[in-house]
């Protein structure tokens, strides 16, 4: 893409001893980023480690209190968004809007629009052309141009967003966790992408929770932490692991902390539960006090049969026995009075209502508890919030805080807390640390086994197989529609889980 | 919102707030902004123009407004569900309407006749909350077709012609029935010569509203669905069921609204309720800056009719020109959603 400067050591990007404050509270304490031309740079820390005020600098949307700014050598006082797209540094992130009513070819020239020579008229033909060539080039895709943007899975408006990025020649792009959204299959492609605009001379910036995507992928990485950058270190010379330690000064061995606890009676059942076209004859028994994993791909029948049990859709045929008793839902309420209890993978979208309070959140589920002859009762309200608040660790200004205003950790905590004081049984955790910063992760995990200690029945469905492997007692693999295998995580590896939900078991049987 | 005394002083950040007492005299000033010009207009009005103070005047202004209050408490409850209900102005009309042809035409009496019309509106909203919640239509877009509709169907039964005593009907019949005395009370008596009849009405609107939004649980799941739908559905709660309820209330406010009207001028008037619709949305929208709650609640709704109806009638008794009210509606508007989202919160590091 960008020719290649004569000058090929130099740095792109160097901030420098960066202090910024936001109504006092320091939020950078004299960070450095030094990233060097041409090469794959992460950048990783922990929710509030900094890492988005850094970048925010680096964007021009905030401005340093203190520190110098260098690109390409040259020193900036004051940059602002304009100017940094200017020099070339453009962002993908995946919250990022794009305008969900325009074609794709609109999407990808807004604001810069190319006119036929001479006159106002937008050259349509340019710009369909130009899109096309750079989507076939880079991604094989083709999308029409005149799709709408709303018509278009997360995945492929990553894709709009590089493409809009690649049509400037840029020499840095900052990717902001590209992944969340993605299935591994598109996350290769992205990699492959990643690259080979490495390799063509562009600079990259890559932030992710993801310490095995960082592993993978980047030349060098930062750690911050607390608004300071704790080391920077070619991945030669360090692992995921030691990375980890860095991130939360604290040992690998922790990240992964596992009550054990002796399961009791069964608490769920469910007997030859079929879905038609989603999962068949599917048979598990959970146990107070378990901890159950399931993992699938996309499409597995592992999501919809979490729905089930919770009464969004329903089985065709089969049976769901809680306690004893018959138990299929048909919808939420009667999930929630069976003490079933759901944390879904979407936490800002379905998990928690993000402009009402934390107090709010947590009794959404159990106002029963807290109404008298129809009156809520503040008082006893407000000693629950307070109590779980202190329980969870949920780190807040307060009860009446905004749950907008948490980190995505602790919303999570929120959501579970809202179960917590419902006094659920049975928890169905749908990816329950997506986007949760690893210190979060470990107070969740925390979480788990403090719940499984109590007698609850767990299942945690997640494609995190490190973490399941770390936190369950058992792993259930689905493949189109059926468990396939189920592993004793004490006593199983990463590749034997991951071969099973790719179904690599599966083909082999086949030719066997 | 575990209650209004907690809201009116959100905790000041610990950590990452160091502004001190500048800082809290700020959120206090913002808080109540509201009440603080409220007090300010009537301070000054009654300084220039002392016949402004007295009770009989304030009563009027509070008899002015309480059909706008009255509505505006039931857009409060639609916007707490994450909707909104257009077609209240409309419900109103359409009730005076009703209220005029049930006791014109068929002749009922005040106790048949009010039950019957606030049928109608909780009947309209029923209507509503099938387009919106079942048909899943957009809220904007059910309620504004509503609005068209029953703008259209009021007309129908008289053939266009306004309602009043001894109405030609469109086959040639002439009306024999007429307004019912006692139902007229409602509109014009004074409960000890004092307090308009209207005016305890929207008290005692005012009052349920209040409690059932922010003491009860229906009330806290209202506003959970209006934050968010699917996280309270999951939790447990019918969404469907609140949202039904939502329209019902609005709709049957909203006849109760036009009841009033009808009680008050005492005829079936086409063109009544003109703008209604906006001033109910526009008392529901001051709310939100009323002791800095932010989003729709029944007690800012109230303050926010008072206190258009406050300045518009000092301004009139000023000698402001009619066709200024328009405009000081709008700036109050403005003002008050500039107090409710202009100030920049803090960007989170």
């Amino acid at each position: 893409m960008s020719a290649t400067s004569p000058d090929e050591t130099g740095d792109a990007i160097h901030l420098d001893g960066i202090v910024k404050r936001f109504d006092g509270a320091l939020a950078l304490n004299r960070a450095s980023l030094r990233v060097r031309r041409g090469t794959v740079h992460g950048l990783v820390g922990q929710n509030g480690a900094g890492k988005s005020t850094l970048i925010k600098l680096l964007a021009g949307l905030h401005q340093p209190d203190e520190g110098r700014i260098e690109i390409d050598g040259q020193a900036y006082d004051k940059l602002t968004p304009h100017r940094v797209e200017e020099l070339g540094i453009h962002f993908i992130h995946q919250d990022r809007l794009l305008v969900p009513t325009f074609t794709v070819g609109e999407a990808l020239f807004l604001g810069r629009e190319p006119r036929i020579a001479g006159t106002p008229f937008l050259d349509r033909r340019l710009m369909q052309r130009r899109a096309s060539e750079i989507l076939d080039d880079y991604f094989g895709v083709k999308l029409p141009s005149s799709a709408l943007i709303s018509e278009l899975s997360t995945a492929e408006k990553q894709i709009v967003q590089i493409t809009r990025a690649l049509l400037d020649q840029p020499k840095v792009l900052v990717f902001d966790e590209p992944t969340a959204a993605l299935v591994r299959r598109e996350a290769d492609i992205l990699f492959r992408l990643i690259r080979r605009l490495r390799d063509e001379g562009v600079t990259v910036i890559y932030i992710s929770h993801y310490l095995n995507e960082i592993e993978e992928l980047c030349d060098t990485v930062t750690v911050l932490r607390n608004g300071e950058d704790v080391a920077t270190l070619p991945f030669g010379e360090t692992s995921a692991a030691a990375i980890a330690r860095l991130m939360v000064a604290r040992d690998i061995a922790d990240l992964y902390p596992k009550r054990s606890v002796t399961p009791g009676k069964d608490i769920l059942t469910l007997d030859r539960l079929s879905a038609h076209g989603k999962y068949q004859d599917i048979s598990l028994t959970l146990r107070r006090g378990e901890v159950l994993g399931l993992t699938g791909l996309l499409g597995s029948g592992a999501k919809e049969l979490i729905r089930t049990l919770f009464g969004l859709e329903s089985a065709t045929s089969g049976q769901i026995t809680i306690d004893g008793k018959p138990a299929r839902s048909v919808n939420p309420a009667q999930a929630v009075d069976r003490h079933l209890a759901l944390v879904p993978e979407d936490r800002r979208g379905n998990g928690v209502a993000l402009d009402l309070s934390v107090t709010e959140n947590i009794t959404l589920s159990s106002l029963k508890r807290f109404t008298r002859l129809g009156f809520l009762d503040f008082t006893s309200e407000r000693r629950e919030a307070d109590d779980l608040i202190r329980r969870l660790e949920i780190k807040t200004s307060g009860r009446n805080a905004l749950v907008r205003t948490l980190s995505g950790g602790n919303q999570q905590k929120v959501a579970i807390a809202k179960w917590l004081s419902r006094h659920s049984e049975i928890y169905l955790l749908d990816e329950p640390t997506v986007g949760v910063d690893i210190g979060s992760k470990v107070e969740i995990y925390n979480l788990i086994g403090d719940l499984a200690a109590r007698g609850a029945g767990i299942i945690v469905l997640s494609s995190d197989l490190q973490e399941l492997i770390g936190i369950t007692d058992r792993i259930l693999v689905l493949f189109r529609g059926s468990i396939i295998r189920e592993f004793a995580s004490s006593q199983t590896s990463l590749d034997d889980v991951l071969a099973a939900s790719t179904g690599s078991i599966e083909v082999l049987r086949h030719v066997g | 919102m575990t209650s209004i005394i907690d809201e009116a002083t959100p905790p000041v950040r610990r950590n990452a707030n160091r502004g001190g007492w500048l800082a809290d005299l700020g959120t206090a000033l913002r808080s109540g902004a509201v009440f603080i010009l409220l007090a300010a207009l009537l301070f000054g009005f009654s300084a220039v123009e002392p016949a402004f103070a007295n009770l009989g005047n304030l009563m009027s202004i509070l008899q002015a407004v309480a059909v706008v209050a009255i509505l505006g408490a039931g857009v409060t409850v639609t916007l707490a569900v994450g909707g909104f209900d257009l077609s209240i102005g409309a419900i109103a009309a359409s009730s005076v309407m009703a209220a005029s042809y049930a006791m014109i035409v068929w002749g009922l009496g005040a106790i048949a006749t009010v039950p019957l019309v606030l049928a109608f509106g909780a009947l309209i909203g029923l209507v509503n909350a099938f387009l919106i919640v079942r048909l899943k239509v957009p809220d904007l877009l059910a309620t504004l077709s509503m609005m068209f509709l029953l703008s259209g169907l009021q007309l129908i039964p008289t053939a266009g012609r306004s309602i009043s005593a001894g109405l030609i009907l469109p086959d040639g019949t002439t009306t024999t029935g007429a307004y019912d005395p006692a139902f007229l009370l409602i509109g014009r008596a004074s409960l000890a010569g004092i307090v308009p009849v209207s005016v305890v009405l929207m008290a005692l609107v005012a009052i349920a509203l209040f409690v059932l939004t922010e003491r009860t649980r229906i009330g806290r799941l209202l506003f959970a669905t209006g934050g968010n739908e699917v996280a309270t559905r999951l939790a447990g709660a019918s969404t469907a069921r609140l949202k039904t309820l939502a329209y019902v209330i609005s709709g049957t406010l909203a006849s109760l609204g036009g009841i009033v009207i009808a009680a008050r001028v005492g005829r079936g008037d086409v063109s009544s309720g003109g703008s209604l619709l906006m001033d109910a949305v526009a008392a529901a929208l001051i709310g939100f800056a009323v002791l800095g709650k932010r989003r729709p609640n029944v007690l800012g709704t109230i303050v926010g009719a008072v206190f258009v109806g406050v300045l518009l009638n000092g301004l009139t008794m000023l000698n402001a020109p009619y066709y200024t009210q328009d405009f000081v509606k709008g700036a109050v508007l403005v003002g008050a959603l500039a107090l409710t989202y202009g100030t920049v919160r803090s960007p989170s590091p």
